[in-house]
């Protein structure tokens, strides 16, 4: 057992680079995640895009695309 | 072929996902916006291109995509850089409530190929299909799906969401430990 837990944590430190060399290769198999890891970062992503998207649009973008003045008065203005 | 003024409420509608893709995509607000600002300046240039009644949104992601890989073409050839030194660049968000939950997918997502990493954004947050995935990234649906696969696991690598070290490995011992709990460690060494 003990060994068994020196081989895991030697592998844990030489994994990464490992892993990341054998995901930038396309010639090997397609690697599958379980569900429950994929659902969990797909809400993850998820919720940090809808976090970043929930901010107030700059007001730069808003002069760029001419909108100054008329987004506040939707509905009148046209 | 749609006029400014027809645009003006679709692409006021797409800046926020806009942003949030641009932000995920370079890990950096200010150098984000400034790409968002490019994207609409070349859009408000070029719609005469657009086709209204197609989808805006892919267009302008295909845009901004483009105009990020060219900046990024040029940055490589002003510093020696290489994929992941997107960490260094890596700043912080206005600290805002929410977005320290955030912060370890976010440096995950800079460790990313950007092939991958732009690939994982517009399918799993953005939502995009895996087609149009691959029209605004200019390649094959097979590619994108490879791609988006490959990031999910590397960002559940490198987030500890899964136990990774034995995804190469023998698919019948793997399948053998997919009950139970696989994702936490497998006993089985490197061999």
């Amino acid at each position: 057992m003990r060994g068994r837990n020196l081989h895991n944590s030697q592998k844990k430190s030489e994994s990464p680079v490992l892993l990341d060399k054998k995901l930038r290769d396309p010639s090997l198999p397609e690697p599958t995640l379980d569900q429950t890891s994929q659902d969990r970062i797909g809400s993850e992503l998820r919720a940090m895009y809808s976090d970043l998207a929930s901010q107030p649009i700059p007001q730069r973008f808003l002069d760029l695309i001419g909108k100054l003045g008329t987004t506040e008065d939707d509905g009148h203005g046209e | 072929m749609a006029n400014k003024n027809e645009i003006r409420e679709p692409l006021l509608r797409a800046i926020p996902s806009l942003r949030a893709f641009a932000i995920s995509l370079c890990g950096d607000m200010d150098r984000a916006d400034d790409l968002v600002q490019d994207t609409l300046v070349r859009a408000l240039a070029n719609v005469e291109r657009f086709e209204a009644g197609t989808n805006l949104n892919a267009w302008l992601f295909t845009i901004l995509r483009n105009l990020f890989h060219s900046e990024y073409r040029k940055r490589r050839r002003e510093v020696e850089d290489v994929d992941g030194a997107y960490s260094d660049t890596l700043t912080s968000l206005p600290e805002q409530d929410g977005h320290l939950d955030f912060e370890d997918l976010r440096v995950a997502l800079t460790q990313l190929p950007a092939d991958q990493r732009e690939a994982v954004l517009l399918v799993g947050a953005s939502g995009f299909s895996y087609e149009e995935a691959a029209l605004i990234c200019d390649c094959a649906v097979g590619t994108i799906k490879s791609r988006v696969n490959r990031a999910r696991v590397r960002l559940a690598e490198l987030m500890d969401i899964s136990d990774t070290s034995d995804l190469y490995s023998d698919q019948l011992l793997k399948s053998s430990f997919q009950t139970g709990s696989f994702a936490n460690r497998s006993p089985i060494g490197i061999g």
